[in-house]
């Protein structure tokens, strides 16, 4: 994993970012560019885990509320085309008022009425929002050819593990044609929509790695990631910059206790896990060594693992780390 | 004369051969505040078996182990045997009665499972190795399932090692021959 602190690279757009921000001064346009992430390598042998997450991501237009129900949003200015296609899927980004960062995938619209998967509770008239592109596995990964993953057999190829929202895992990896998931019939997994706000796992057994460039918009907004109420969470950086484990605020989560763990991965992609004692994180070790300041790279995902059940799913909420 | 320097020779053999062996099978124990395997030890060694996200085997000696010659060392040898094998990764992390730690990595369950051995990278470092008192295996895995029993890791000693036995060995003989 890179530790650069920031891993926006050689765009002239992010270069004024730097000067702007470096003055202390705002921009007039939201920064785009693009980061380059490192899928680790594997021992040619055994199987590398890399996580990972989406640190840019692409809005294709925005709006303000005129109202609203639990599921849908409607704004009576917009012309949306089709945003729900299976190989382009969309989403709804809040951008401002109580639900600020949140992600609603889309399941149909109209013109001006778009219905999500969700609960848009809270939203309210002038509240301000996004649809943002969602990449599927397929237009994020591509196929073997275009060298980012390595594909062709189970054996040799990439799997991508993805946490289902009933915590169990699926495995998708590229037959050399199509992406599938790894189960009876190797269902076609080309459409398989990865959110701007997810983190994924790949784990790799080819003993090279291999730098993934992706594209985008930088986020400006803070960032609103699920905590499922038991078992497996994904949370990810979802920043263009690296951030400390005190930073993610998963500490301050609802039900989030003394007993749950995070996992992070090592450079040698094997789990370090930490807890909260309730003042400070702590490696789970021998010494419980502090780790407020534990590095948690741009792009890279945690697990969460609650000890026992809690009453509902909540969410973490982290705030946007740079100004803008 | 000859008897008591060949001996000696032995001796210096056998203390850098029984300084390079971390023995799983015996004077370990469990350490059940980080292991979450729930292993168990016998006289065959650490036996575990559970899922490769995020579980650790960890065991402690009641003495520290005394593992100086593999400070200048580049590799370890992990020995044992897998009754089931996922295709992740592992690593041997070693701490000191300070904590202090060095991390052994790239150790594969496949090629425990098909050869009964693996290599771990040793780093360079500044490790307190003679003062080793306990270690964890993590795991890198998602969530197969693995499970076998682990019984030590070893060195190979340096060639710098070997030629300082040879050198030694060698002098010995001179000495003896010239004693006849």
């Amino acid at each position: 994993m890179k530790t650069k602190p920031f891993k926006l690279l050689g765009c002239a757009a992010l270069s004024c970012l730097f000067a702007f921000v470096s003055q202390a001064q705002s921009v007039s346009s939201t920064p785009v560019g693009y980061v380059t992430q490192t899928i680790n390598a594997g021992t040619g042998n055994g199987r590398v885990l890399t996580g990972f997450a989406l640190p840019l991501y692409s809005p294709v237009s925005s709006g303000t509320v005129s109202t609203t129900t639990a599921t849908t949003v409607t704004d009576d200015t917009a012309s949306f085309a089709d945003l729900s296609q299976a190989a382009a899927p969309n989403s709804v980004k809040i951008t401002s008022g109580s639900l600020e960062g949140m992600l609603f995938p889309i399941t149909s619209n109209t013109a001006t009425e778009i219905t999500v998967s969700g609960d848009l509770s809270g939203l309210v008239a002038a509240d301000t929002f996004e649809v943002v592109a969602v990449d599927t596995l397929s237009s994020l990964f591509g196929g073997p050819s275009d060298g980012v993953i390595y594909g062709g057999s189970k054996d040799v190829a990439d799997i991508v593990w993805v946490l289902t929202s009933t915590g169990t895992w699926s495995k998708y990896y590229n037959n050399g044609t199509n992406w599938v998931r790894d189960a009876r019939g190797n269902p076609n997994s080309d459409n398989l929509a990865v959110q701007p706000d997810s983190g994924i796992l790949i784990q790799r057994i080819n003993a090279a790695s291999t730098d993934f460039v992706l594209t985008g918009t930088v986020p400006t907004t803070q960032s609103v990631i699920g905590l499922s109420s038991s078992g497996l969470s994904v949370w990810s950086n979802t920043f263009p910059t690296d951030i400390t484990l005190s930073e993610t605020n998963i500490q301050n989560a609802f039900e989030f206790s003394s007993t749950d763990l995070v996992y992070s991965l090592t450079a040698t992609g094997t789990w370090t896990k930490y807890f909260h004692d309730g003042t400070n994180w702590r490696r789970q070790a021998r010494g419980n060594p502090l780790s407020d300041d534990a590095v948690i790279a741009s792009g890279t995902a945690l697990l969460i693992s609650k000890a026992s059940a809690g009453t509902t799913d909540s969410t973490v909420t982290t705030a946007l780390p740079y100004s803008l | 004369m000859k008897k008591s320097l060949l001996l000696t020779t032995l001796l210096l053999i056998a203390s850098f051969s029984y300084a390079q062996v971390l023995d799983f099978t015996s004077g370990i124990t469990v350490d059940t505040n980080y292991d979450t395997f729930g292993s168990t030890t016998s006289g065959s060694g650490i036996t575990f078996s559970g899922s490769d996200l995020g579980n650790v085997v960890s065991a402690y000696w009641g003495s520290a182990q005394d593992l100086t010659s593999w400070a200048t060392a580049t590799e370890a040898t992990i020995s044992g045997s897998m009754t089931t094998a996922s295709t992740s990764v592992f690593d041997l992390v070693l701490y000191d009665s300070a904590f202090n730690t060095v991390t052994l990595s790239g150790g594969s369950w496949v090629n425990l499972d098909t050869s009964g051995s693996d290599a771990l990278v040793i780093p360079s470092n500044s490790f307190a190795w003679n003062d080793v008192t306990a270690f964890d295996i993590n795991t890198g895995g998602a969530g197969d399932t693995v499970a076998g029993t682990l019984t030590g890791v070893s060195v190979v000693p340096e060639p710098s090692t070997y030629a300082l036995i040879a050198g030694f060995a060698a002098f010995l003989f001179v000495a003896i021959r010239r004693r006849k």
